[in-house]
């Protein structure tokens, strides 16, 4: 009888489960669409942006002269490691400003909860970037303008512990938009005032001692440090916590979840 | 409007059509939704699933484990100047002249040579292929020859070494199969390190005093030289010193024409106060003599062919050039004196702070941590072309 049920319970579950991956999917590939359209590159744009840039960085810095950079770090190995890290960051939280509302004709649909809205957006961006990374990484590579990735893990999680930051932030940043419209406002000159704080443009490894563990309580630098570390030689030391990032990431997003379903029920559109 | 009259065009001949065509066209749609999700199914498992498969039991059951020895070492030189100006600068943001030194030393490390003289004092290959290793990780690689390239690719991914830009300290990894094993190795990495500055110092302290030394014999060929010709025209010349010869010349001269003055004077007073005494003529017949004698003194110095002015010139050309000579050994013995200093100063040492651990649990294969990188790496793959198949998949049907 308990076993019985048990086995109707785990299948519930893995039919519900497998809904809602056919959901994110489906949603995911909905938002490319809407994003970047059918026309021309379409989505394809994604990783065309990075390479732009990335082309750009290379010429501006070999016309200055300065491709070398500082500390033996590169130009390029920063620009390509920094680039696709802070679109992440501020595409994923921009995108949950005011999600709710911005989605409401989406959650008509039984299926569809704000959650799997702004999880497929998370992912999306999260598979775009990286899949735009390495586009923009494996000929500068062969070029030999960049190192060789010599740990994965470190380049890959640290893409998703961006994604997952910024995800549960997001999560935050759309409950509190849905219930202070005005709120709403802050989030660009937010953004904008933690640019500094994110390591685009240093590494920890920069800075004078009393410094760095000041600047590593943010769990951004955390995750650039950690992309990073999974590109640059080992003489070039990273700093980074895995395990600061997993408490942050679960503490934001065990707040977050609660939070966007509170402020769905109780907005007034 | 145009696509509204094609909608109901279409719509007009689904409905003329039977039953059968329409649902074939369902059919031909679910199909290929269906053939796409089989696709992307297969994709997930040959690069995801199965790899991650293979990497938990390879990990978990037959990876062979691995020792790690870890020393630790510091090049530097025995005195070193004090920074100044731009390399003051260069020193706080982390690039200096010793990170130079101590590259040159890991580079040796992780060197064809280093890995040639390794072999030739310990068995290099055995210790790579220890029964305790396993298929995958064992010299020669699997299905890979056992060529000396091979050798030195492989001994490239068990010893690595790098420097902390911080500390400055060089850290020496080695991983073997056997903790003795990788203590031995990182031993004879660290004495290897060790003749190779010892053979670097012994260059430079060679070079820049050779350099020293050549200089120092040339000014002392040259002082030899000097003295050997004035010798020579000593000598020739049957004089000493033709300096001190025409002074005493000149004193003579100078001594008779005084006395000469001194007659010619006493005649003119002897003439006014007695015109006829015969004391005048003799006096006029040695003043004559006198006159005789400086001019025969005279051309002793200057014309005719005994004469010493021209040996006095050359004599004076002669001691010039030994003098030069002698300041030329001067120089050239500070030279050399600071050479020794600057080499000695140059001189590069290893200090070990930290002596190769024996360990005594292995470390490595990291097997969470690789089974992770193995998972993560083919799901990022994954989604890298998941993308890419949708991307181009609607595409397809704008």
């Amino acid at each position: 009888m308990r076993t019985g049920s048990l086995r109707m319970a785990s299948q519930d579950l893995g039919v519900g489960l497998r809904s809602q991956v056919r959901v994110i999917g489906a949603l995911m590939i909905r938002e490319a669409m809407t994003r970047y359209g059918h026309k021309d590159l379409g989505f394809f744009w994604l990783m065309g942006e990075q390479l732009i840039l990335t082309t750009g960085v290379i010429v501006m810095w070999s016309m200055g002269g300065l491709e070398h950079g500082h500390g033996g770090a590169g130009v390029v190995p920063m620009a390509v490691t920094g680039y696709g890290f802070i679109q992440l960051w501020r595409h994923i939280v921009g995108h949950s400003n005011q999600a709710i509302r911005h989605n409401n004709h989406l959650l008509y649909h039984q299926q569809v909860k704000i959650l799997d809205i702004l999880l497929a957006n998370a992912l999306l961006e999260t598979i775009g970037t990286v899949s735009a990374f390495l586009i923009a990484y494996i000929p500068l590579w062969l070029f030999g303008v960049l190192y060789p990735i010599h740990d994965p893990l470190l380049l890959f999680g640290g893409f998703a512990f961006t994604g997952w930051l910024s995800f549960a932030v997001g999560l935050n940043i759309a409950a509190i938009t849905e219930l202070n419209e005005a709120s709403s406002r802050l989030v660009a000159p937010i953004l904008y005032i933690t640019l500094p704080f994110t390591g685009l443009v240093f590494m920890v490894s920069w800075l004078p001692d009393q410094y760095q563990s000041i600047i590593l309580w943010s769990p951004l630098i955390n995750c650039v440090e950690m992309i990073r570390g999974g590109i640059f030689p080992l003489y070039m030391k990273t700093y980074f916590s895995p395990a600061y990032l997993t408490i942050v990431c679960v503490v934001l997003t065990a707040i977050g979840i609660p939070a966007v379903q509170y402020a769905q029920r109780h907005s007034h559109h | 409007m145009n696509a509204l009259t094609r909608l109901r065009d279409l719509s007009r001949v689904i409905a003329g059509q039977p039953a059968t065509l329409t649902r074939r066209a369902a059919d031909l749609y679910f199909e290929e939704t269906r053939r796409r999700a089989t696709v992307i199914r297969l994709i997930f498992f040959g690069l995801v699933a199965a790899p991650t498969m293979v990497a938990a039991l390879y990990f978990s059951l037959w990876a062979a484990p691995r020792y790690v020895s870890e020393a630790q070492f510091l090049v530097t030189k025995a005195a070193s100047a004090k920074p100044t100006g731009l390399d003051a600068l260069m020193k706080a943001v982390g690039a200096s002249q010793q990170v130079d030194d101590t590259s040159v030393v890991t580079g040796y490390l992780l060197s064809r040579d280093a890995v040639r003289s390794l072999e030739a004092q310990l068995p290099l290959r055995e210790i790579f292929s220890r029964p305790q290793s396993d298929l995958f990780s064992r010299f020669p690689r699997f299905g890979r020859g056992d060529s000396f390239e091979r050798l030195y690719d492989y001994f490239l991914d068990r010893v690595d070494v790098y420097q902390d830009p911080k500390t400055g300290l060089s850290v020496l990894t080695v991983q073997t199969f056997r903790p003795e094993d990788s203590k031995v190795l990182a031993d004879a990495l660290l004495k290897l390190a060790e003749k190779a500055v010892n053979d670097l110092n012994k260059r430079a302290e060679t070079d820049t005093l050779n350099f020293a030394w050549s200089e120092l014999g040339r000014a002392q060929q040259k002082l030899i030289d000097a003295q050997q010709a004035l010798t020579t025209f000593r000598t020739q010349e049957l004089l000493v010193d033709p300096t001190k010869t025409s002074a005493a010349v000149l004193e003579t001269i100078n001594r008779l024409s005084r006395e000469r003055v001194q007659i010619l004077a006493q005649r003119q007073q002897i003439l006014t106060s007695a015109p006829d005494s015969p004391a005048g003529k003799t006096m006029a017949v040695r003043a004559e003599a006198l006159q005789k004698q400086i001019d025969q003194e005279r051309s002793k110095l200057a014309g005719g062919s005994g004469s010493l002015a021209p040996s006095v010139s050359t004599y004076e050309r002669l001691t010039l050039l030994r003098e030069l000579a002698e300041k030329d050994v001067a120089s050239a013995q500070a030279a050399m004196e600071a050479a020794r200093q600057e080499a000695q100063r140059q001189h590069l040492y290893i200090q070990m702070p930290i002596a190769p651990n024996l360990s005594d649990e292995s470390t490595e294969p990291q097997r969470l941590r690789a089974f992770a990188a193995v998972f993560v790496t083919g799901f990022a793959i994954f989604a890298f072309i998941w993308i890419l198949m949708v991307g181009a998949g609607e595409h397809a049907h704008r």
